[in-house]
């Protein structure tokens, strides 16, 4: 073999094996901090939430988040952080869960995991006493890790960015969910 | 006379020393069932001290308000939380996840823990976000744990029959390969709105317990996999662990006893029959 042919050759495995979603890997993990930099800030404010023998403190202290975190991202919209190139991403990595060798366990699991239908606005609450769906730990694997406070969540077909601790809808993208 | 005015019949060996608990799931209505479940769990306790109860999940339906966690939690178990019972909460999909930072759910701020007593090892899970890092913590602690009997809870069933839900198979192919590999004896959930005992699969007892509040009429499917099935009121369950064995009583709001029976610790490391002992129980 010609070392020209050896040189594409090596050329063409290595462009093979770059993870084409790299980049919208970086940007989302780079948005994704920038988040969790409001969430801290936020919290700073609030306090730790601690263990503690009064609801109204827990429900005290989400309200107090939610409001200081929506304050600082007002005029955020759908898409702030699940841009057209993450959301191909996440397209990608969502069907080898859902169309891959672990489709029919996955499928069946959000069937039977209690759908739930909510009106999905950004930089607002999860609404309250709405169940949260149950995610299938095959979907989870296949998706980037979170930050503690942050957790996926499907919604009719939309996959959503929950804060838990503030229960405010971070972003969200619909029709991702077969 | 009403029928949960009869003196509480305990099929349970009360064995000095063992462990002893009480199982609730799918409870938080606040609705008269629910309180006439807890006023039997409290006669009970009487007659059997238990020390703590496990919950399977949907500890609150609906609202979370102060005025919710009295009406749906500490009003109707006052009598057992007086008594120094404590409850260690797993999360439903009907459940806030904050609730773990609230003090008697014993959750000490996290979605998943694990705690000892006696023999027994008891490991909290939450199904509803079962992610990678939950699953390696699993391993982690089940690898780790030389308890004798290891029990594993969570709200969602492996195994059920039950019309409106059924097994969640995805969570099943997660999660039961590590209970037969670190010898998870039995395994708790909730969920369905029914109770359901199901044929012991790869060595492991599974219960279904999801009608201390709610319940689903006449919700269960005939199964072959089906041990014990009842789904025309609500049901808590007791449970002793005494030695190499676990006993388990279930009773119902009208303080009947439902189901019970004994599980033999697993001698057989990694067996993969179906049964590989046998169960006594009561029909």
């Amino acid at each position: 073999m010609r070392p020209s042919a050896i040189v594409l050759l090596v050329w063409t495995v290595a462009a093979q094996t770059v993870d084409p979603n790299a980049k919208a890997l970086e940007d989302y993990q780079k948005r994704i901090a920038e988040y969790m930099k409001v969430h801290d800030k936020a919290r700073s404010g609030v306090g730790k939430l601690k263990t503690t023998e009064s609801p109204e403190r827990i429900a005290k202290y989400e309200k107090e988040m939610a409001h200081k975190i929506h304050e600082a991202r007002e005029h955020v919209t759908q898409g702030n952080i699940f841009t057209p190139e993450i959301a191909a991403a996440l397209h990608h990595w969502t069907d080898e869960a859902t169309k891959g060798e672990d489709k029919t366990t996955v499928h069946q699991s959000l069937r039977r995991s209690e759908p739930v239908v909510v009106e999905l606005k950004v930089n607002r609450a999860y609404p309250k006493g709405v169940p949260l769906q149950t995610m299938p730990p095959s979907l989870l694997q296949n998706l980037p890790k979170l930050p503690p406070d942050l957790e996926y969540r499907v919604v009719g077909h939309a996959l959503v960015l929950r804060d838990s601790g503030a229960n405010l809808i971070v972003d969200y993208l619909p029709n991702l969910i077969p | 006379m009403l029928a949960q005015d009869a003196a509480p019949e305990l099929t349970l060996p009360l064995t000095p020393k063992s462990v002893r608990f009480a199982v609730i799931g799918d409870f938080g209505t606040g609705g008269r069932e629910q309180y006439e479940v807890a006023r039997q769990m409290a006669r009970f306790h009487e007659k059997f001290p238990y020390d703590f109860v496990l919950t399977m999940g949907d500890n609150l339906y609906g609202g979370e308000s102060t005025a919710d966690f009295k009406r749906k939690f500490e009003d109707p178990y006052k009598p057992l939380l007086d008594a120094g019972v404590k409850f260690f909460a797993v999360l439903g999909n009907h459940d806030n996840p904050n609730q773990r930072f609230y003090k008697p759910f014993n959750m000490n701020g996290k979605r998943y823990y694990d705690f000892r007593r006696g023999d027994a090892e008891f490991f909290a899970l939450d199904s509803n976000y079962m992610d990678p890092e939950q699953i390696g913590w699993l391993k982690k602690e089940l690898s780790g744990s030389d308890a004798k009997w290891k029990i594993c809870y969570f709200h969602h069933p492996l195994y059920s029959h039950a019309k409106m839900h059924g097994s969640d198979t995805d969570l099943r192919k997660t999660l039961e390969p590590l209970f037969q590999q670190y010898g998870v004896r039995v395994v708790l959930s909730g969920h369905e709105h029914v109770y359901e005992r199901v044929k012991p699969q790869h060595g492991i007892y599974y219960f279904v317990l999801g009608n201390s509040g709610e319940l689903r009429f006449h919700d269960l499917r005939p199964s072959p996999d089906t041990v014990k099935g009842f789904d025309t009121d609500r049901t808590f369950a007791l449970f002793e662990i005494a030695g190499d064995q676990l006993y388990f009583q279930v009773i119902s709001r009208a303080g009947a006893t439902v189901d019970s029976g004994m599980v033999p610790l697993l001698l057989i490391e990694k067996s993969r029959s179906a049964n590989p002992l046998a169960l006594e129980h009561n029909q």
